[in-house]
């Protein structure tokens, strides 16, 4: 029955309520957003490889690891032999195996050498294998398949015809111009690095650097195209195997066998750990950020405390009348946490309309210029549980002006002059 | 209808200086009794034990045969929502809430009030509408004029309505007559009087104007039956 009296109440004071029920939207808004793009960025992570059982390179630090075979950040000190990739490749329990060899670049984007079923067994998300939007997976030496990025950037279909760089800056010196490759697939999108990468065989690979020597070309050595097709172009060496285990039972045994290889120093790693670890050490950022944006709700609900506890000053004869038709002081007290409650639950309303409609347009944005693939810009069950909070937390905000106004009403009785 | 009956009510805001100390005072059901006593007399005291939102120090605030004083506080604001019809000096309504809203509000704390408001006319509504015509109302009613487009002497005239809503036994005035005009004080305090006896509340006006006196059955001048004493304290 208080409640209609509360309402047109707030109503009547709607001007200055309004101010507060922005900077409250704004705040669960910034809130919405950061937590949505920390998810996104855990989740992009995760999804980053599935299907994968082990990865193997030279040893090192096991997030270094991934750092460079996965997400294509930094290089690896060592490069491992060939002849230990087939021995990995022909192990009883292995169901498959992909070479990885970077070190070369186009326009920024890293080059991978791998082989043609890489693209049959690479998955990423919730086991979900490449597909393509255009062409097919690269069957000849100088073929090559590009990410989503990289097409979209560089305006890149089938047919096109690219040229890589030596080294993995975003401006070389050293073109690997005199062998170019055409286009012949265009991954679809998935939020991963693979969208930024530039798949060729590995023997490709080898093949871009006959007649290079220490990372520059040999001086006066033309080596012509079918010279080197006629070449053996079987690797030396790679950067890191992918490996698909028949049994997850292989695994730790397969794991243990190559950390303790003698021929020479490798590691495999299970890619859920390093992830694991990888999220362990972003998680500071992450809490950080979510701390800045919960202190920014805060600093909203006290600026409501101060609009509250101001107004009560000019509610004092509002009060006393409510008093001497036998409102009890609880009537009182809950007449300003309904307000403040009220005023929670508009801005945080309007602030998660804010967020979604934000995140609608901005999606795009964040995918083109932080590579952020964001699902949905839809509310998790999460996000509810931490808006009930905020509502919870701004209803009570309003305890304390209730109390105020609570003793302001027992000190003027029935005779508030003003 | 209530009788009023204050025995040895003693109150004092700082220990040892007593306000009010009346030894007995005693006003009948249906009397219209006239309060007269100037600022700082204890006036807003006396109301506030009356209304059950002050305790005595000691003796008896006795409404209609209750004890007050004696009553918890959630009985005392029930007993207020229940029996007392109270009219301000100003500003007696909620600005944002229409006219019959505001004549409507006394019955929502009291069940009492409500029934009888329901008995007699059917429902509050019906009730608070024919209050305010009574008190001669009926236009900006139907016009729906606002709170702030009423003059005070219409806003205290809708007090006066809300304060006599389900026929309370006793009828509470501070002062309602302090912003009006000679002219309007006078049709105010006569139309008050009328209404008051219509609905057979026991009225108690408080005022320091002794220009209402002769309209009224009795006037009690506070400071006779104040023992305290004149105190600066309001």
């Amino acid at each position: 029955m208080l409640l209609s009296v509360a309402l047109s109440s707030s109503w009547s004071r709607r001007h200055t309520l309004f101010f507060i029920v922005l900077t409250i939207a704004l705040s669960v808004m910034l809130l919405v957003g950061v937590e949505k793009i920390r998810k996104e960025v855990r989740d992009s992570f995760n999804r980053s490889v599935s299907g994968t059982d082990l990865i193997v390179g030279a040893r090192g630090g096991e997030l270094q690891l991934i750092l460079y075979s996965i997400f294509h950040i930094g290089q690896a000190s060592n490069n491992m032999n060939w002849t230990s990739f087939e021995l990995i490749k022909n192990n009883k329990h292995v169901a498959w195996a992909e070479p990885i060899s970077l070190g070369d670049s186009h326009k920024g984007f890293r080059v991978v050498g791998t082989s043609a079923s890489f693209f049959e067994h690479y998955q990423t998300g919730q086991q979900q294998v490449l597909l393509f939007q255009q062409g097919k997976a690269f069957n000849d030496l100088f073929d090559t398949v590009v990410g989503a990025d990289v097409a979209r950037q560089l305006k890149y279909q089938v047919g096109s015809r690219i040229t890589l760089s030596h080294g993995v800056g975003k401006t070389s010196f050293s073109e690997h111009d005199d062998r170019p490759f055409s286009v012949v697939g265009v991954l679809q999108p998935t939020g991963t690095p693979v969208d930024q990468s530039v798949f060729v065989s590995s023997q490709a690979i080898e093949a871009i650097h006959v007649g290079w020597q220490a990372g520059s070309r040999i001086r006066g050595q033309q080596v012509s195209e079918d010279e080197i097709r006629k070449k053996s172009l079987e690797p030396k060496e790679l950067t890191a195997v992918l490996v698909g285990m028949k049994s997850k039972l292989g695994t730790f045994h397969l794991q243990r066998q190559i950390n303790n290889f003698k021929a020479e120093p490798l590691q495999a790693v299970l890619p859920g750990v390093a992830l694991q670890q990888l999220w362990q050490l972003i998680r500071v950022a992450e809490n950080a950020l979510l701390l800045v944006s919960a202190c920014v709700v805060l600093a909203g609900f006290i600026g409501m405390l101060a609009v509250l506890l101001t107004s009560l000053g000019a509610r004092r004869k509002e009060m006393a009348i409510l008093r001497s038709i036998g409102a009890r002081p609880w009537h009182i007290v809950s007449l300003l946490v309904f307000e403040s409650t009220l005023v929670s639950i508009a801005g945080t309303l309007i602030g998660v309309l804010l967020s979604v409609v934000l995140l609608m347009f901005a999606r795009p944005l964040l995918e083109i210029h932080f590579g952020l693939f964001v699902q949905s810009a839809g509310l998790s069950l999460d996000d509810f549980s931490m808006l009930l909070c905020v509502v919870l937390a701004g209803a009570l905000t309003g305890l304390w002006p209730g109390y105020r106004a609570y003793q302001m009403t027992a000190a003027d009785g029935l005779t508030a002059r003003y | 209808m209530a009788r009023v009956l204050l025995d040895k009510v003693k109150y004092s805001w700082v220990k040892g200086v007593p306000l009010l100390d009346i030894a007995t005072c005693d006003i009948h059901s249906g009397e219209r009794v006239f309060i007269q006593g100037p600022s700082g007399s204890g006036k807003s005291t006396l109301l506030n034990l009356l209304t059950g939102l002050l305790l005595p120090d000691s003796g008896v605030v006795s409404i209609a045969g209750s004890d007050i004083s004696s009553l918890s506080a959630v009985k005392r604001d029930c007993f207020r929502a229940d029996h007392i019809g109270f009219i301000f000096q100003q500003f007696n309504l909620l600005p944002y809430l229409s006219l019959i809203d505001n004549v409507m509000l006394a019955c929502r704390f009291s069940a009492v009030r409500t029934q009888r408001a329901v008995a007699h006319y059917g429902s509050v509504k019906e009730s608070a509408e024919q209050l305010l015509i009574e008190l001669g109302l009926e236009k900006q009613l139907r016009q729906r004029v606002t709170v702030a487009e009423l003059s005070v002497g219409q806003q205290q005239r809708v007090a006066v309505a809300r304060a006599l809503i389900g026929s309370p036994d006793l009828l509470i005035a501070d002062e309602p007559t302090s912003a009006l005009d000679a002219a309007s004080r006078d049709v105010f305090t006569q139309l008050l009087l009328a209404e008051a006896s219509r609905h057979k509340s026991t009225l108690l006006l408080v005022s320091h104007d002794e220009a209402l006196s002769r309209y009224f059955d009795r006037t009690v001048l506070l400071q006779q039956i104040n023992c305290a004493g004149v105190a600066d304290v309001a």
